[in-house]
């Protein structure tokens, strides 16, 4: 008889024990459970990604009781598009008669981190890991453009490989939330990629590419051999339903 | 790149034998293991542990909550520029903390909607604007001009002229040490007028290091609009590659993505008149179309 002993490091312990909210039902696009997947949102300009993504965190830092999930988000935003005003108007969109108290409740299970340069995008990950130890209510980390340091970080003898870049960035996030089972987002330009092609990068587990013709907006969800289609609208209030286009 | 100082590592020998070892960011130390760092730092296990804890702490960007973040965002909501259809369809005004991109093909009246949101801005809020001109273009006889009409006094015109900071710049290098340099005041007011002129002399080579020098100017315009800086920066429209009469943006699609709302100006033929249609925005509804008049008042 053979036995095996796993041992586990004191994270991985304390993370088995912790209960840590799991995000399930994000989107109509993301339907199922997303423990540990790496999600990637590429698109053009002005075709819905960072609006997409204040709907995901305005979803998950609303309370249970307004059919959202009580969970903590981290959002690193490199891009600097990320509106506030526009979160608060999506929370009081979809919590009917918020107050003040209400809106700084939900506020408070937001963390947003602003950085300029790659080296301190590589401490803050670092920092994210410690951060993630101590706050058990964080359940999703998002990243918005990959692709902002690219050019610094290229000409100072980087990654020149614009996919590899993505890969190297992406798996350095891994690696620091690796004991940790929370979903990570990013997004990423269109023109971002060194061969256009259909299939998703090694570190991806879904792809969701956004399109606008028009007036009219298109997701498409990626998931192995899998795609699906969704047509959806922009207004005032944010973004509409999501209808499946067969 | 954080180099590696006395008071982020306890002391001069440390430092000594860290550099030694070719260790001199923080990034470097951070990603040896702590078991090689015990003998190069001469430090328990423990001791190496909390000193990356510490260095990680000190050198990350903030870590800043939602709530915190929504009180800071500034007081007054919008800046109105004084264009009255323009602040209709800009859904009040602009925006502080945000870039705006004002982009046209040449002589459409980048410069003149400039001067006149510059001038409303001043009368208005009272507010000193730092204007950067790359092609030496800045004329004060045509800003007296626009204030005469306006029927302003000659102190008055002082007045404002005085508001206004104009730093000529001639090419990228200057540009990004200005831009440094402008960190340190309270929620600017900033016109760049205009980047391509920077930027040209680097396009048609193999190796374009003007990407590099794009980037980390948006880099710090980020940091500025992070400090609820306004931001105005005007931009060539150039036409596609087919012979449509559709024009793009110049500088190319690393710029294409970064302001966060763009006015794509037309002129109208025959008319001292321009269309602006608003093709990017995070807030405002796209393709919301005005026409201005240029005239000797300046645009309205």
């Amino acid at each position: 008889m053979e036995f095996k002993s796993q041992a586990e490091s004191g994270l991985q312990l304390l993370e088995r024990l912790v209960a840590r909210p799991i995000i399930k039902n994000l989107t109509p696009l993301l339907p199922d459970e997303l423990t540990s997947e790496t999600i990637e949102i590429i698109g053009d300009a002005s075709t819905g990604k960072t609006l997409f993504l204040t709907e995901c965190v305005a979803k998950c830092i609303t309370p249970q009781n307004s059919y959202g999930l009580d969970t903590g988000v981290v959002y690193i935003d490199l891009d600097g598009q990320f509106n506030i005003t526009k979160l608060v108007k999506i929370i009081k969109r979809l919590i009917k008669n918020a107050d003040d108290k209400l809106v700084k409740f939900c506020l408070n299970k937001l963390t947003l981190i602003n950085c300029f340069d790659s080296p301190t995008l590589y401490v803050t990950f670092q920092r994210l890991k410690l951060f993630l130890t101590e706050q058990s209510q964080v359940g999703l980390v998002i990243l918005d453009s990959v692709s902002a340091n690219y050019w610094q970080d290229s000409a100072s003898g980087g990654e020149k490989y614009m996919d590899t870049y993505v890969e190297k960035m992406i798996s350095s996030l891994k690696i620091c939330l690796e004991d940790f089972k929370v979903p990570i987002m990013f997004t990423r330009q269109s023109y971002f990629q060194s061969k256009q092609s259909e299939s998703l990068l090694d570190c991806v587990n879904r792809k969701i590419e956004f399109q606008r013709l028009d007036s009219d907006y298109y997701a498409t969800v990626t998931r192995k051999n899998l795609k699906l289609c969704y047509k959806f609208n922009i207004n005032e209030q944010g973004i509409s339903d999501f209808n499946l286009q067969l | 790149m954080i180099r590696l100082n006395v008071p982020l590592v306890p002391d001069e020998n440390i430092l000594n034998n860290l550099f030694e070892r070719n260790i001199y960011t923080v990034n470097d130390f951070l990603q040896k293991k702590t078991s090689n760092l015990q003998s190069v730092c001469n430090l328990q296990c423990k001791e190496v542990t909390k000193l990356k804890d510490c260095m990680t702490v000190k050198c990350s960007s903030p870590f800043v909550n939602g709530y915190q973040f929504y009180l800071k965002r500034p007081v007054s909501i919008f800046i109105q520029t004084g264009i009255i259809k323009l602040d209709n369809i800009l859904g009040g005004g602009l925006f502080a903390g945000n870039i705006y991109e004002l982009c046209g093909p040449s002589a459409c009246g980048k410069t003149q909607l400039c001067y006149s949101i510059l001038l409303n801005l001043i009368i208005t809020t009272k507010k000193d604007i730092v204007y950067i001109d790359t092609k030496n273009k800045f004329s004060v006889n045509r800003i007296k001009q626009m204030l005469k009409n306006k029927c302003k006094t000659n102190n008055e015109i002082n007045a404002i002229l005085s508001k206004i900071h104009v730093y000529s710049i001639l090419d990228i290098y200057k540009l990004i040490t200005c831009l440094h340099g402008l960190k340190e005041k309270l929620e600017p007011i900033i016109f760049i007028d205009s980047l391509p002129a920077l930027y040209l002399s680097f396009i048609g080579f193999d190796k374009n290091d003007g990407l590099c020098y794009i980037n980390h100017i948006c880099s710090v315009l980020k940091y500025l609009c992070n400090k609820n800086a306004t931001i105005m920066v005007t931009n060539l429209a150039v036409k596609t590659s087919d012979s449509t009469n559709y024009f793009k943006p110049a500088i190319g699609k690393y710029w294409f993505h970064i302001p966060n709302t763009r006015l794509m100006i037309t002129t109208i033929i025959n008319q001292q008149q321009m269309c602006i249609n608003i093709t990017k925005s995070a807030y405002a509804p796209l393709n919301e179309k005005c026409i201005l008049n240029i005239d000797n008042f300046g645009v309205s």
